[in-house]
């Protein structure tokens, strides 16, 4: 406790306890769990009581902490030091407080007619308020070892969340596809964990960071402290290495996908390292810088050929959070913060949008299979789209918003982010010594042109030209009233996401980010290295003159990477008929993109393979060395005891009865020595001396 | 009168088995009920004792009188006690397993052959497990170590599977093969250890006051006492000059002294009972073949005497060489940890997976111990009973499938969560808390070891390396674990077709009191590790 002073926060003894919140929550989600099998109004019931009587604390838990960041302490164990509850909030915490709700609520409001006809309609509620809890934990959490616990939860409700539909089997592989990635994701966590305990005795970050500006310190030692989070954050936020497991996890039901899989669970990641900002080596920040760089290039590659609605959404999530990353990564905390939280809201847009689709597309599959028998098509493939603006104006108009916020369209929240992302990783690249360092600013802009590139694409696909799937039922021609607009509960989610797309619900002026109202809750942390506070200085002063030409070049990529899809995608008619061509399968390049430059499959021989080979080598090991060493050892014993026993009847005990045969032999010949007959004793007396007296005589 | 407590656990269900003896084997309910009551009053003596221990400000409760008075001519008396005693350690160990015989006592009623026969069985059981955690005295701890043997032997040799006479047998020789062992040290030490000469005017005078008899005697013969009681065999200072336990001793083989070689002795005897590999391979033979509810108290209580062994006699025992080796020991535990986590990745049989799940969990305490500091200490004892409290529920899970069709392989089910929702949620729960996620008590278990291997890694104890491959482990638990959920509960649902005449009926009444306290219990130690660790918070490291 005695830190928290230090720190500068007061205890904040009259506030109601913050723990309270994912308490009572983690209970309605119990309770929900429980009466899984009742009735679904029930369950609307709980859930509306459950949003009123928790937003009034909500709202009072936000603005404290915009105003008054406060932290509350409790002791947890002590397993040879103690092991602290701390929580708190700060302007980071409310706004992603804000965010994780504001998302939540919606996309709880979009489920409850999603998954109007699910047989497992409670259970969904139970896991995803068990998410809310586990998020809400995360962000609460100022000691690292909490932090983990609710990190692993979130882990845990995801899988629980992917693996909904667990009868089909590709589900639950996916599920536990993204458990086990994460899972190597925080051996790095507990690797830091443990460093950090063994150096500070504590997993404050209070506490450590007032340790650390209070005296010397090893700087590799947080070099390796902030490699395992960031190892931990990779497996989270899905960057590379280990994004294998994002666009698998898109087996979730699509509402699951916009809340975990693109807003809130995958943007912990980046969470995390803004809150460790301060502990972060400078070193490692150009790491991440790279790691963010390469994610998002391959994530905007990628997703420019996928024909699956939802797996394009994942490749650009994975891409959107390769540039929160390398903002991070160039020393940046108000950028990526900034992306994060604009990102979440149009990509949780677009993917109720894309939701509201598959919805009707399977509806109509439905209608369809009444009619005509083996109909079969996947609902998410984009080639079998088209012309649905007309069908779907809402949903377009929400669509169109939400995606020109994601490709940095000016006049929309997102432009503001991605602007500032792009200013401050050219301005790093510009204070770096080497000139190699322009490689980063070159991945980004051609991830932004790539970015418009795809969802231009997919935008045209979906709402433009004709109805492709006509093409292959003829029956579907002139009969558009089975495509209908989404039902007013999934309209109201994602219209309202979309509506926070446009720039003035973050700053009134729509070309500069530094006025949003974000940023007066934030404020760049001091790092407790030395050199980071010049750098960064110089960093923003770049900024300030470059910010003007950044904004011009990026507004030209962008118009290339649409033009480009419009170009190809609407322009050239050549797709209207031939829909399946929509893949230029037959070009290298579209290959790797498709296939996500093999990534799965390079993962899959080489270590998922090997693994399995170690783990059956060991089992033959198991079996036909150490246990038939055992057996045979007994045998070997027993086979041994046999000779012993054989050596027993026969030598030993042979030679004693060969010994008694023998002395009975001998008695039986030497009792004639004293037959008693005097003759044979005459005998026996001349020839003794017969011998004795030849033997003397030679 | 709180002493006597201790005496009622141990020898309750031996008194109850001596009183049953008077009922007709063809009563079998009886017997089942009886078991199940003496496994719930052994539930609540167990909380009584943890109550007055915790709430007492961490008192000791003592049981101690006078048993063995031997004497040696020149060589010196052997004053033996009857002596119990309470501790942290011990108290969660038997905590642990009157649950974990409730548990096994409620799963023994699928058993149908010879009930009378393995209900008393399991009393000799119940009574030299309490005896063997609770006594205080070496010699009475051998006896009762050894005595397990005994019921253990038939129990998996009577009622087990197809190859029980096999496991059976080869249980019986490598525990055996451990007993020796400790045999050995226990002659070592009862050589070394005197009665130092402050308490010698005490204990005399007792004597006396009991067997007026006794002082002549004891004048006549010598004046030396040689005990093995715990109080006094770990104080250096008590040893005699020049014996074994010496470690001024020079008598080298081999180079090594004879206190080495009696440290490496009572190590494999201890590491054999816990197991760790290269010398575990009893162990998923006796798990497999052994039936549900005899797995159950292996997996739960077992393996624990081996861990308790090593906390409570090889450390304290062998403070010096512990830390010289503990390098090996954590290597040991690390291989356990890996190696079987793999191993049980490639089994095709369900319990065999468990078993192997199992030495790997207890690579863990190997660890926990050999980092030689406090987190780890607690994170192993923690992780024995955490292991012990998830690896019953894992077999009794097990078992619960066995039950119904008599096949264990994993790759004939799929899609169970179907048909058997109950049982899926329980198993979700008992493979999640068995790969170390948080809430179950198997996460705080893994944790506590990993930050004890960490601050030995900055005390110099341990290498990088070593712990940086311990990690590994969470990976390997969570693959092996989620690959039975995926195969066997998700999916559509299907079984191997000459399984499809069993009905497969989800959980009884009596599973769900099975699986529910230990449910319960699992997430209440992970949720509030307070509850363990205040109790073993009083333990010292003996270095």
């Amino acid at each position: 406790m005695g830190n928290l002073l230090n720190t500068g926060f007061a205890e904040n003894g009259d506030l109601p306890y913050l723990l309270g919140i994912p308490f009572l929550l983690s209970i309605v989600s119990l309770v929900l769990f429980f009466l899984r099998k009742c009735d679904r109004g029930l369950i609307n019931i709980i859930l509306f009581f459950t949003g009123l009587i928790f937003i009034i604390p909500l709202i009072f838990f936000i603005y404290s902490g915009l105003f008054h960041p406060f932290r509350q302490t409790f002791e947890w164990f002590n397993f040879g030091q103690t092991v602290n509850i701390s929580v708190g909030l700060d302007g980071q915490g409310s706004l992603m407080l804000g965010l994780v709700f504001l998302i939540t609520f919606l996309v709880i409001l979009y489920s409850t007619s999603y998954l109007k006809s699910d047989k497992d309609y409670g259970r969904y509620f139970a896991s995803l308020l068990f998410f809310a809890v586990a998020m809400l934990g995360i962000i609460i959490s100022y000691n690292l070892f909490l932090t983990f616990v609710f990190w692993e939860l979130v882990g845990f409700s995801s899988y629980l969340l992917i693996n909904h539909w667990y009868e089909k089997p590709k589900t639950s592989a996916a599920a536990r596809k993204a458990f086990i990635v994460n899972r190597i994701g925080d051996m790095g966590f507990v690797f830091s964990l443990g460093l950090l305990y063994a150096e500070f005795g504590t997993f404050d970050i209070d506490a450590i960071i007032a340790i650390l500006k209070s005296g010397n310190f090893n700087e590799s030692i947080l070099f390796w402290i902030g490699l395992g989070i960031l190892l931990g954050c990779i497996g989270k936020s899905a960057q590379f290495p280990l994004m294998v497991w994002l666009p698998d996890a898109m087996q979730a039901p699509t509402p699951v996908s916009a809340l975990l899989h693109a807003a809130t669970m995958v943007a912990a990641g980046i969470f995390l390292l803004a809150r460790v900002f301060p502990l972060l080596h400078p070193d490692l920040l150009t790491i991440i810088a790279y790691i963010g760089g390469i994610t998002s290039f391959f994530g905007a590659f990628a997703a420019a050929t996928q024909t699956d609605i939802k797996k394009i959404l994942a490749y650009s999530t994975i891409s959107q959070l390769g540039y929160m990353m390398a903002a991070l990564g160039s020393h940046s905390y108000l950028a990526p913060l900034l992306h994060l939280f604009i990102h979440a809201i149009f990509k949780a847009s677009l993917f109720l949008c894309a939701g509201a689709i598959i919805h009707s597309l399977s509806h109509l599959k439905e209608q369809l299979s009444n009619k005509i028998p083996n109909v079969d098509f996947d609902p998410q493939d984009i080639r079998l789209m088209g012309g649905l603006r007309k069908r779907m104006p809402l949903t377009f108009l929400a669509f169109a918003l939400a995606s020109m916020a994601g490709a940095g369209v000016p006049l929309t929240a997102g432009f503001l982010s991605k602007d500032e992302i792009l200013a401050v990783i050219v301005s790093w690249s510009f204070n770096q010594e080497s000139p190699v360092h322009f490689v980063l600013p070159v991945l980004i802009f051609s991830t932004s042109l790539m970015t418009a590139f795809y969802l231009g694409r997919m935008f045209f696909l979906i709402f433009f030209g004709g109805f492709r799937l006509g093409n292959v039922y003829p029956e579907l021609k002139g009969n558009s009233k089975l495509i209908h607009e989404a039902p007013i509960r999934m309209l109201f989610s994602y219209g309202l996401l979309s509506l926070m797309c446009l720039f003035i619900f973050f700053s009134f002026n729509p070309l500069d980010p530094d006025k949003s109202w974000v940023l007066d809750f934030l404020s760049h942390p001091d790092s407790i290295f030395q050199s980071e506070k010049k750098f960064v200085t110089e960093i923003n002063k770049t900024q300030d003159l470059l910010h003007n030409w950044i904004i011009a070049i990026s507004v030209v990529v962008l118009s290339l990477g649409f033009a480009l899809s419009y170009f190809l995608y609407r322009f050239k008619t050549r797709f209207k008929k031939d829909f399946l061509r929509l893949n230029i399968h037959l070009t290298l390049p579209a290959q790797f993109s498709y296939n996500a430059f093999y990534i799965d499959t390079i993962y899959q021989k080489v270590f998922i393979e090997s693994y399995n080979k170690v783990s059956d080598g060991i089992s033959d090991l198991e079996r036909n060395i150490i246990n038939s060493f055992v057996d045979n050892g007994a045998l070997n014993i027993v086979v041994f005891a046999n000779i012993i026993s054989w050596i027993d009847k026969y030598l030993v005990d042979g030679f004693v009865n060969f010994l008694m045969t023998l002395l009975n032999g001998v008695s039986m010949q030497l009792k004639y020595l004293q037959n008693g007959k005097i003759q044979s004793y005459l005998v026996g007396a001349i020839l003794a001396i017969l011998v004795v007296g030849i033997w003397l005589m030679i | 009168m709180e002493s006597y407590l201790l005496c009622l656990i141990v020898f309750f269900p031996l008194i109850t088995g001596l009183l049953m003896l008077f009922v007709p084997g063809r009563f079998v309910s009886v017997w089942r009920l009886s078991a199940l009551i003496v496994s719930v009053i052994e539930i609540i003596l167990c909380t009584v004792c943890y109550n007055i221990f915790s709430n007492g400000n961490l008192q000791y409760i003592n049981f101690q009188i006078p048993w063995l008075r031997l004497s040696f001519g020149s060589f010196g008396w052997l004053f033996v006690d009857f002596h119990l005693k309470t501790d942290g350690l011990n108290l969660a160990m038997i905590c642990l397993s009157s649950i974990v015989f409730f548990a096994s006592n409620v799963s023994s009623f699928s058993i149908i052959k010879f009930t009378k026969g393995y209900y008393l069985l399991i009393f000799l059981l119940m009574t030299s497990v309490f005896g063997c955690f609770l006594s205080h005295d070496f010699l009475l701890f051998f006896l009762f170590f050894e005595f397990m043997l005994l019921p253990m032997y038939f129990l998996i040799g009577i009622w087990g599977g197809e190859r029980r006479e096999y496991a059976a047998i080869k249980f019986f020789l490598y525990t055996l093969l451990g007993s020796v062992f400790i045999l050995l040290v226990l002659i070592g030490t009862y050589s070394s250890v005197l009665v130092p000469e402050t308490e010698l005017g005490t204990i005399v005078s007792q004597e006396i006051a009991n067997n007026p008899s006794f002082k002549s005697d004891f004048l006549q013969i010598s004046t030396r006492i040689h005990t093995l009681d715990f109080d006094f065999i770990f104080n250096k200072n008590n040893y005699l000059s020049g014996s074994l336990l010496d470690s001024k001793l020079q008598s080298l083989l081999f180079g090594w002294d004879a206190r080495t070689f009696l440290f490496f002795l009572f190590l494999i005897g201890f590491a054999i009972k816990l197991p760790v590999v290269p010398v575990h391979t009893w162990l998923p033979d006796a798990h497999v073949e052994a039936p549900t509810s005899i797995s159950v108290i292996l997996a739960g209580v077992l393996l624990k005497i081996g861990g308790y062994g090593i906390i409570k006699l090889v450390m304290p025992l062998f403070p010096d060489l512990f830390e010289k080796y503990a390098f090996l020991i954590a290597i040991l535990g690390v291989i356990s940890m890996l190696y079987a986590g793999l191993a049980a990745l490639a089994q095709k049989d369900l319990k065999k997976l468990i078993a192997y799940s199992s030495i790997s969990h207890m690579g863990f305490v190997m660890l926990g111990v050999a980092s030689l500091s406090k987190e780890g200490l607690n994170g192993a004892i923690f992780q024995m009973v955490s292991h012990g409290l998830i690896s019953s529920l894992l077999f009794l899970l097990a078992g619960v499938i066995y039950e119904r069709t008599h096949d264990r392989e994993i790759a004939h089910y799929r899609g169970l969560a179907t048909v058997l929702p109950n049982f899926a949620i329980f198993s979700a729960i008992a493979y999640f808390a068995s790969l170390g996620l948080p809430v179950f008590s198997g996460f705080i278990a893994e944790i506590s070891v990993y930050m004890g291997a960490f601050t030995a890694v900055k005390t110099g104890v341990l290498p990088f390396w070593l712990v940086i491959c311990s990690l590994l482990s969470l990976l390997i638990g969570a693959s092996y674990s989620l690959w039975v959920l995926q195969r066997m509960f998700f999916g559509e649902f299907w079984v191997k077709p000459s399984l499809e005449k069993f009905q497969l009926a989800d959980l009884t009444f009596r599973e769900w009191t099975m699986f529910l306290p230990l449910s319960i219990l699992i997430i209440l130690l992970g949720i509030f590790p307070s509850i363990l660790f205040n109790l073993i918070s009083g333990m010292k490291l003996p270095f």
